[in-house]
């Protein structure tokens, strides 16, 4: 019988980018990404991490790159978008599970769950 | 707003062409607002990202080339040295000979005899030598080394410019090409980066942007 493949594990900040690239649909490029980081976790990742965590998650085969759209603003090059993979998919699922198990019934003094 | 030519020339040292190309627009659709040193930093940060990620993936194999290539290049000099010496040596003797020998028969006779008697040989080929060894030899080592290291071609040879001095302080006859100073051990390093740069780009067949 042959078994599913066990979808590559994924750190925090790699979820985070997962996710970010999931809201952000067709529309998912370098400055939208990190836009998207920023308002929603309140924090400006250094595009150096977001860009090298970009390319890990594609090397993992989690999320896929396509060129197009070059402009003017941006000199006449192309951007490079991206979009999540069903394998990146079902590994943030996979990881969103094991926190939410780990959550589970757990008190955090002075944090009150949404 | 900064032009980028210069930026996707350096981030296409450590990343696709292609990619490079699109992390600049990005970066300069960003720098709107924010101004020219903020793109610079910028780049910059973002090249010691990825060569940082690129030494987490593949320190061992790239330490192991720098350090193995430097082990072909001390006999490689030595005798390119001995070589190159006793070429330049001959054809200074026999040019000193032929000008200054008094009879045919003498220059035939000190000829066959290997009986040169004359002066040291001049700056320009002693410094023809030193360049050959200090600068040419670990030039090319560096393109054979980022060779060895497809895809990280630059981190490669930043990892043997760092290797090779080094070594050529630890071990001081071995390390640097003869008659070199201590002054040579930074060029060493200087020329295996400068090899490894040459490779890489030409791994890529990009050209240095016109930034006239």
């Amino acid at each position: 019988m042959a078994y599913p493949p066990v979808p590559a594990a994924l750190g925090e900040f790699e979820q985070v980018v997962v996710l970010a690239i999931l809201r952000l649909g067709d529309e998912a490029y370098g400055v939208t990404i990190r836009a998207e980081i920023e308002e929603r976790t309140e924090r400006a990742p250094a595009p150096g991490a977001l860009y090298t965590t970009l390319d890990r998650l594609e090397a993992k085969g989690l999320v896929r790159s396509r060129f197009a759209d070059p402009r003017l603003e941006r000199g006449g090059r192309v951007k490079r978008y991206f979009k999540v993979t069903p394998a990146g998919v079902h590994a943030v699922a996979r990881a969103q599970r094991a926190f939410t198990r780990l959550l589970d019934g757990l008190v955090l003094p002075g944090v009150t769950h949404a | 707003m900064p032009d980028g030519r210069v930026a996707e020339w350096m981030l296409s040292l450590v990343q696709p062409r292609q990619h490079a190309a699109a992390l600049v627009g990005d970066l300069l659709e960003q720098a709107r607002g924010r101004g020219a040193i903020w793109f610079s930093l910028t780049v910059l940060r973002t090249m010691a990202a990825f060569l940082v990620r690129s030494v987490d993936c593949s320190a061992l194999p790239i330490a192991t080339a720098a350090t193995f290539s430097w082990l072909i290049y001390i006999p490689v000099t030595m005798i390119a040295n001995l070589l190159l010496t006793a070429v330049v040596t001959l054809v200074w003797g026999v040019a000193y000979s032929l000008t200054h020998a008094r009879t045919m028969q003498q220059l035939t006779l000190d000829i066959l005899l290997m009986r040169f008697s004359w002066p040291s040989m001049p700056p320009i080929a002693e410094g023809t030598a030193l360049f050959v060894l200090a600068v040419w030899g670990p030039f090319t080592v560096g393109r054979h080394v980022a060779r060895a290291s497809a895809g990280r071609e630059l981190l490669a040879g930043m990892v043997a410019a760092v290797v090779w001095p080094v070594l050529a302080l630890a071990v001081p006859y071995l390390g640097r090409p003869m008659k070199a100073g201590t002054w040579a051990v930074p060029l060493l390093g200087f020329a295996v980066l400068a090899g490894a740069v040459s490779e890489r780009r030409a791994a890529l067949a990009i050209r240095l942007p016109d930034i006239s």
